[in-house]
């Protein structure tokens, strides 16, 4: 193991300089301005947490988790997510306070890099939990605030997927019936191999109609039709129920003015038992990944000890960052140059202007000084004037 | 890019021919003559399409980060590599095994750990493992029939299509670890967002592929 140079970074981790930052903390700035206009209020959690209660109810993989010690050996991870350890809040400190809450963060969240050295360890994500709302309109209002959010980046071409963990279950039930197949079905689709998928069902024993619906699952993506399309191939009522509570939603966005920005993607399934209902993700021109995600998840609080419903979203800042046109304002700052007798002349100078809202710089310069006179609005030179 | 074009990344090699020539039976003009020119990015503005010519292990890195928005590449490169990347069709084209060979005289294994030389370290390592066999796989980029040979591996985990060059290099094939084809993969945020054009592309490449057989 070699020593690190002295300018390294664990693999991973990164700076970011004053021009970089000062676009993340206008977009951060707008994000938060949104939320908070939705009447969501904002929560701090720990980045340490416990790797048996937090680190096992969260749905990022066990792998991904940074683990270390603490001083009597149990084993602490760094939150790889807000959603669980606010959930753990809501089920503690939060448990008097009546339901609905709506909470709001913003939080830098840590995950190892599995794959490739360079992909971030630690990034920042902003996002909303709306705890103790079961209903559709619920699902609906946290879906609005993320498009409203991405609205406030300026990113032009952009659109969210969505999808209800039900429909899939009930549809396999209905079609496959066979418990073993229908977990191999719902592994090729997490895993997004399609190939696979088609070549489960033709080898099955199933019979032909069955394997025609279950082949179509493939072409449910696209608006309002698809879901009325898929309604027609089932009778389960979950998948029929999960069916119609996206149509619902899908109104409901419409009454917000959002629906062209919403697909519908049946094919789109999570981890197993995390989410209950709805889950959607959100993506913007030009990156390869999505900026958002977000579901219903209403068991996780009780995991906690505290039975709720519970809908919300994560958004990927840092990946907004590399996107959005947003320029922040220019720093309008002012220099002054004061020499040993124009002291007090360029506090009270400097005092004024700050007072005015300007940053200054104070400089003093007995003519000797090399200066980088670059990014100043104005450039006041004090020197060798004396007030009689 | 969210805009209408869709940016398909070809491999070089082994199945580039093919994968050209299924693109063109389904009435996309990839230029004849793509493979000649030493241009990487061809355009094709009549069918809104561009054609990115990559090194095989490379197609899917493409694919993922979505500057590619639809690849062809070989299921031995999906199998090597670990990307996020959505696996849609079965093209049929370039059928292929990956499997393990060595010299037709191979005298018994006396070493604790035999040497497995491969360009699939993780193929390898995967199967061998699986098998409950403890092996030392070593990687290697080309020519991996040279490592039996020379004696720098006991057996090899190789591509074998006709088993030609194993034969004129002395070697046998032993197992078949699974058989090949190419696929068509998609990038996660471009099927969904493009997923009209790909959904069309993937149309057509089944049509042709089926009237194929």
């Amino acid at each position: 193991m070699s020593k690190p140079f002295v300018f390294e970074k664990p693999i991973g981790f990164q700076d970011i300089l004053p021009d970089l930052l000062r676009k993340k903390r206008l977009i951060e700035y707008r994000l938060y301005q949104c939320m908070q206009l939705w009447g969501y209020e904002e929560i701090e959690t720990p980045s340490v947490e416990f790797f048996n209660t937090v680190g096992d109810a969260s749905a990022t993989q066990e792998s991904k988790l940074f683990k270390m010690l603490d001083q009597q050996g149990r084993t602490l991870i760094l939150r790889p997510e807000m959603t669980t350890p606010i959930a753990r809040v809501a089920a503690s400190l939060l448990k008097e306070h009546l339901l609905p809450l709506r909470l709001m963060y913003r939080g830098n969240v840590f995950r190892t890099p599995i794959r490739e050295a360079g992909k971030s360890a630690e990034f920042t994500q902003m996002g909303v939990e709306l705890i103790g709302d079961a209903s559709l309109d619920g699902d609906a209002e946290v879906v609005a605030i993320a498009v409203e959010m991405l609205k406030q980046t300026e990113i032009s071409i952009f659109s969210t997927a969505m999808s209800h963990i039900r429909f899939l279950e009930g549809y396999l039930q209905e079609w496959v019936n066979d418990r073993e197949m229908e977990e191999a079905l719902r592994s090729t689709l997490f895993d997004r191999d399609y190939v696979r998928f088609r070549s489960i069902i033709k080898e099955s024993g199933l019979s032909e109609k069955a394997k025609e619906a279950l082949l179509a699952i493939l072409r449910f993506r696209g608006g309002l039709a698809v879901l009325e399309e898929a309604k027609l191939l089932t009778n389960h009522p979950l998948a029929i129920q999960a069916l119609e509570d996206m149509i619902m939603i899908f109104h409901l966005l419409a009454n917000y003015g959002i629906e062209d920005k919403v697909i519908f993607d049946l094919t789109m399934i999570a981890r197993q038992n995390y989410y209950t209902g709805i889950l959607f993700e959100g993506y913007a021109d030009g990156l390869g990944s999505p900026v958002l995600s977000g579901g219903r998840y209403d068991q996780l609080i009780g995991q906690f000890g505290r039975s709720a419903s519970a809908t919300g979203f994560a958004m990927k800042v840092d990946r907004i960052l590399e996107i959005s046109p947003l320029t922040p304002p220019p720093a309008n700052k002012i220099l002054i140059l004061y020499d040993k007798d124009t002291r007090s002349k360029a506090y009270a100078l400097a005092k004024e202007k700050r007072e005015m809202g300007y940053p200054v710089v104070t400089v003093y310069d007995q003519g000797d000084v090399q200066l980088d006179r670059s990014g100043y609005i104005e450039i006041m030179d004090v020197r060798g004037v004396i007030d009689a | 890019m969210l805009d209408d074009m869709l940016r398909v990344a070809l491999p070089k090699g082994r199945i580039s021919q093919e994968a050209i020539q299924l693109l063109r039976q389904s009435g996309y003009p990839v230029p004849e003559d793509i493979q000649e020119s030493r241009k990487l990015v061809i355009s094709v503005p009549d069918v809104q399409m561009e054609f990115i010519l990559a090194k095989p292990m490379d197609v899917p890195t493409y694919v993922e980060y979505g500057v590619a928005d639809v690849g062809i590449v070989g299921k031995d490169v999906l199998m090597e590599v670990d990307r996020d990347l959505y696996e849609l069709l079965d093209l049929g084209i370039s059928p292929c095994r990956i499997s393990v060979a060595g010299l037709a005289d191979q005298p018994k294994a006396s070493t604790l750990m035999p040497r497995i030389a491969s360009k699939y370290p993780n193929i390898a390592e995967r199967y061998f493992r699986e098998k409950g066999q403890q092996v030392e796989v070593i990687f290697l980029n080309g020519s991996v029939e040279l490592a039996p040979i020379i004696g720098l591996a006991e057996k090899i985990v190789d591509i074998v299509s006709t088993g030609q060059t194993l034969r004129e290099n002395g070697l046998v094939e032993l197992e078949t670890i699974a058989t090949v084809t190419s696929r068509l993969v998609a990038n996660r945020v471009s099927y969904r967002m493009k997923g009209k054009s790909i959904d069309t592309l993937m149309e057509r490449l089944e049509k042709t592929g089926l009237m194929k057989r």
